[in-house]
């Protein structure tokens, strides 16, 4: 590259207080760490720009990738990634089918989703196998609790490499059980681990369940490496070496929304893993970290749900960009039903188009020596590696789930996520910001789609964890207004737009928008000249709400007044805005509803619905 | 015996004992080779490293702090049949929070001929909207306050009645001339090398494009005058480097007719926009949009010796989602698209710095330049005004 011809002479570098001071002139007074300055959930700030200098005391930039501690990846060239997906087996003969049809059209590995407590034999599971070329793909189960027979089965497949994904400590924290004890259940791992198949790694970390359980990506991050640290202590306990150990674990871990930072969570574990590792003796190659990624469904909506597939995109992008090792995207549908064919053909094929057409296969690490993304990582490697020794402190896993700090930690992150997004500082797009308008649901979802998942056994020994989706509350609502508009008029939000273009305009997006959340009917209107007029269009329509949409001035005006003084007996009228002064006139002459960026959408459009016999 | 994790130091890593020796395993389609692996070593010598944004020569985005303050405008190319439909759907759109719109125009419109008229009879409202007056632009932005919205107008040929009943139905709204905000399209040149909706040939257009620059430059700041594509010679099938080298080329040639015909360079460069396509070889595309940058600094710093030179780039996904086309196949394909300008997002300029992207960057700058100017110009720009650029230069 040094032999290059110059060609941007005639400008100089620039340096960081030209640059500030541009940014300076650009803020017109505003305050430089509010406006600029973000301050992620995992507490630490991102600037608004980073540049060379930002790299200086970044520790790693020399190592190569397939160099220790593996940041750069555990592959020393490229970044292919295995195409994985999910086989829901009912019927095996029927799995095998769909598993021959995915390897057919592009998938590269595969993850046979189990019944839970179904004996399969070894008939069954050659079926499921039949006609698979267990040297060119992946094979990996899950959900099954006879782990011992399957391993069984599996040994006798020639060459077969994938994973069993035997893990009692995670569900120890969903179910408040072990299968059996604790103590057979950590000889059963140990059993599992020291069987001789050296493909197939046995102990899958599910990371995923405190993704989904709402922890922020630090805790994720923390919890799941003393999940990890944890299988260590208790299996050289039963007498196996470190050696033995590391290569028969693997993380399965979900990926959300916040692009860069997804990306620099997988080099963070990367390297968080192989210094834990190295920390126990063990040989350089065995500390490398197997990461398979799919989509979190935390984030993941019921209405609007081709959205879902716009969020699985840049969710795998993040995760193939971090460089896992495998990746299975979440069905769109996987909120509100089993993946339909349509559904797993897109999740694959989102995959092909990025390494197929997109090229992401092409280099390793492409992220290494980006400004922001080395710091992220570092960032993020610093705060996650601060909650895992604060569980060490405490003893580590399963000390700290008896004593049920790690469940307050998540339950206190989930509080907030929902809290975020009842007031909409987290946007879940389609539902509570920039809902479909004309969206009905067409059929009857299940319970469960509205429910957190609860695993909780009627015997759980310690506190526990549910998955859930954060948009669930705001579904619950929507769903509502839909079984009512069943046999009941839909009611209808309408827009008394007057005055000022560009405010009424704005006013009304904001209060269509809202109401929109709860499935109420919106109507605009073209803005009217004279207040006498809307009150009389308002009196012919009737809608069950009406909004007053107009500037700050005209509602100071006493125009605000007006409309209400006119038409609260006939319908409930909110105001869109919070116009200072004229708030207390309109609260004292009874106006109750006021609308704006700092409302609570969530629990203002309950309340409407409660007010028009939608809920109780 | 467990390790005491709390005196681990997380950030001892050993030295690297790998020495990088990577060998190209792919050649793009732009003739770039990639390897499978780049290192720091492949920054030395590296021009843009220290580049920042908001500052010539806008490696890192024509804005300080770009996104963080202010996010991209969210447009959607659109325009079907009637004005009264069309605007129902912008209305619906502004609703559904997009901050800007994007006219499509039909063909008949496009050709400067009525809706009425027999030669272009199958045309009406097929691939955009039809508009034959001012009455049907004012229905076409009924509501839709002009003073405030950024429209982006893709027209070419019949750019000076379009223009015009634009500006007279946001006159009536009450808009000033100086809140006018948005794009018209107004790129006759790649209409002759691609697109083919020109009406007049190709000296009278460059003469309306230099009316425009001055009439524009004098009465609508905020309206950028033309939006200078290479989106249409990539969906023509060209690679990268060479949408963006004649594209700049082009470019140059507007600045060089505004100049031609009287105008100061610092009135009308500012307000000159591009349009590129984003396709899907990511890496590729977010490394053009920042060579674009770079590059059209260069090149208006040569065409004035004042810091105006600041690219404006817009981005289209590639072909519009008009009604009949929107495909859930589409939605994730666009999706892809419109990553690579918008992957910039939280930490803003342009986080993907180094490594992997330099290279496409780095490259592309040295390829287009060598496109750029071994160009064979189009004939009607060859009576070529050097001298009077270089007098112009001169000073």
């Amino acid at each position: 590259m040094s032999n290059h011809k110059k060609l941007f002479e005639e400008f100089p570098p620039v340096t960081t207080e030209q640059w500030e001071a541009v940014i300076e002139k650009d803020l017109k007074g505003a305050d430089y760490n509010k406006k600029l300055v973000w301050k992620t959930a995992e507490g630490f700030q991102v600037r608004p720009y980073y540049r060379a200098e930002n790299l200086k005391d970044i520790p790693w930039l020399d190592t190569k990738p397939g160099e220790y501690p593996y940041i750069r990846s555990t592959k020393k060239e490229g970044n292919d990634w295995l195409v994985c997906e999910d086989i829901v087996v009912k019927d095996y003969h029927e799995a095998n089918q769909k598993a021959l049809d995915a390897l057919n059209r592009g998938a590269t590995a595969l993850s046979f989703r189990l019944e839970y407590d179904k004996p399969y034999d070894a008939v069954e599971i050659s079926g499921l196998l039949n006609g698979i070329v267990a040297e060119a793909v992946e094979i990996n189960f899950y959900n099954n609790k006879y782990h011992l027979p399957l391993l069984e089965m599996m040994s006798k497949v020639p060459g077969i490499r994938g994973s069993l994904n035997y893990d009692p400590l995670t569900r120890y924290i969903r179910r408040g059980t072990w299968f059996i004890s604790e103590n057979t259940d950590m000889e059963l791992a140990a059993i599992l681990s020291k069987a001789e198949i050296p493909g197939v790694q046995t102990i899958g970390v599910n990371a995923h369940v405190f993704t989904n359980a709402g922890a922020t990506i630090s805790q994720e991050m923390g919890i799941a490496l003393s999940v990890g640290v944890e299988y260590i202590e208790q299996l050289l306990a039963k007498g196996m070496t470190i050696d033995e150990i590391a290569p028969k674990m693997r993380f399965n871990v979900a990926v959300g929304q916040t692009y860069f930072m997804e990306m620099a969570k997988m080099r963070a574990y990367r390297m968080l893993w192989a210094e834990i590792l190295k920390a126990y003796g063990a040989k350089e190659e065995n500390c490398k970290i197997r990461i398979h990624a799919f989509n979190a469904l935390i984030n993941m909506s019921l209405y609007d749900p081709y959205v879902n597939m716009l969020r699985t995109t840049t969710g795998t992008m993040s995760a193939v960009l971090g460089g896992v090792d495998s990746f299975c995207v979440t069905p769109f549908d996987a909120t509100f039903e089993e993946a339909t064919e349509f559904a797993d053909r897109i999740s694959r094929n989102q995959q092909l188009i990025l390494k197929e057409e997109s090229h992401f296969d092409k280099v390793a690490d492409p992220a290494a020596g980006s400004y922001y993304i080395e710091n992220l990582t570092e960032s993020i490697a610093t705060a996650a590696w601060n909650v895992f020794l604060q569980i060490q402190e405490e003893g580590g896993y399963l000390a700290s789930v008896r004593k049920g700090t790690i469940q307050n930690i998540v339950k206190e992150s989930a509080a907030k996520r929902f809290s975020n997004v009842a007031t909409r500082r987290e946007t879940i797009l389609g539902t509570n910001q920039y809902p479909n308008f004309t969206e009905v649901m067409k059929f009857d979802p299940a319970e469960w789609v509205f429910k957190a998942d609860c695993k909780r056994e009627a015997n759980a020994e310690v506190d526990t964890i549910d998955t859930f989706r954060v948009a669930q509350q705001f579904e619950t609502m929507r769903y509502a207004t839909d079984v009512y508009a069943k046999d009941h008029k839909r009611p209808t939000a309408w827009m008394f737009t007057y005055g000022n273009l560009a405010m009424r305009k704005a006013r009304a997006n904001f209060a269509s928008n809202f109401f929109a959340c709860a499935g109420f009917e919106v109507v605009d209107n073209p803005g009217f000249k004279t207040l006498e007029e809307g009150i009389a269009a308002a009196r012919q329509v009737k809608p069950e709400i009406l909004v007053i949409c107009s500037s700050d001035e005209e509602y100071g005006e006493g125009n605000a007044l007006k409309i209400y003084e006119e038409l609260k007996n006939e319908t409930i009228v909110v105001l869109a805005g919070n116009p200072e002064g004229t708030v207390d006139i309109l609260k004292e002459a009874g106006l109750e509803y006021f609308i704006h960026v700092k409302s609570n959408v969530l629990e203002t459009l309950q309340s409407f619905q409660k007010k028009l016999g939608i809920t109780k | 015996m467990k390790p005491d994790f709390k005196n681990i130091n997380i950030n001892a890593i050993p030295k690297s004992h790998i020495k990088a020796d990577y060998k190209p395993d792919w050649e793009t389609v732009e003739h770039i080779n990639v390897k499978p692996a780049y290192t720091a070593e492949d920054l030395e010598g590296m021009e843009h490293l220290n580049y920042a944004a908001g500052i010539a020569p806008y490696l890192r985005g024509p804005y300080s702090t770009m996104y963080v303050m202010r996010p991209w405008t969210v447009r959607q190319y659109a325009g079907f049949s009637t004005a009264e439909e069309s605007n129902a759907f912008y209305r619906r759109n502004i609703a559904a929070g997009q901050k800007g719109l994007s006219v499509a125009f039909d063909l008949a419109t496009h050709r400067g001929y009525d809706a009425d008229h027999e030669r272009v009879m199958g045309d009406v409202g097929k691939a955009g909207v039809s508009i034959c007056s001012v009455e049907d632009m004012k229905v076409l932005f009924d509501q839709i306050p002009l003073n405030k919205m950024s429209v982006s107008m893709t027209m070419n040929g019949a750019v000076l009645p379009i223009l015009a009943f634009y500006i007279v139905a946001a006159l009536e709204q009450g808009a000033k001339y100086e809140e006018l905000q948005g794009t018209i399209q107004n790129d006759i040149l790649k209409e002759f090398m691609v697109r083919n909706t020109y009406i007049y040939p190709p000296e009278f257009s460059m003469r309306i494009i230099a009316d425009i620059f001055a009439f524009t430059s004098q009465n609508m700041p905020k309206f950028n005058s033309i939006s200078i594509s290479g989106y249409h010679m990539q969906e023509a099938g060209a690679t990268c480097d060479i949408e963006l080298a004649y594209t700049l080329a082009d470019g140059w040639d507007y600045l060089r007719t505004g100049v031609k015909s009287g105008l100061d360079i610092d009135a009308f460069a500012p307000r000159l926009s591009f349009f590129w396509c984003s396709g899907m070889n990511h890496f590729m595309e977010i490394a053009k949009m920042r060579a674009a940058r770079m590059l059209w600094a260069k090149i208006t710093r040569r065409a004035t010796s004042h810091w105006h030179c600041v690219l404006t780039p817009r981005l289209q996904d590639g072909r519009s989602p008009s009604k009949t086309r929107s495909t859930t196949w589409h939605v994730l394909v666009s999706r892809l698209w419109a990553q690579p300008s918008v992957t910039h997002s939280r930490c803003t300029p342009t986080p993907w710095t180094r490594l992997s992207l330099f290279l496409p960057t780095s490259r592309l700058v040295s390829l287009v330049t060598l496109r750029f100017t071994s160009r064979k110009r189009p004939t009607f720009a060859a009576s070529s005004t050097h001298g009077q650029v270089h007098i112009m230069l001169s000073h």
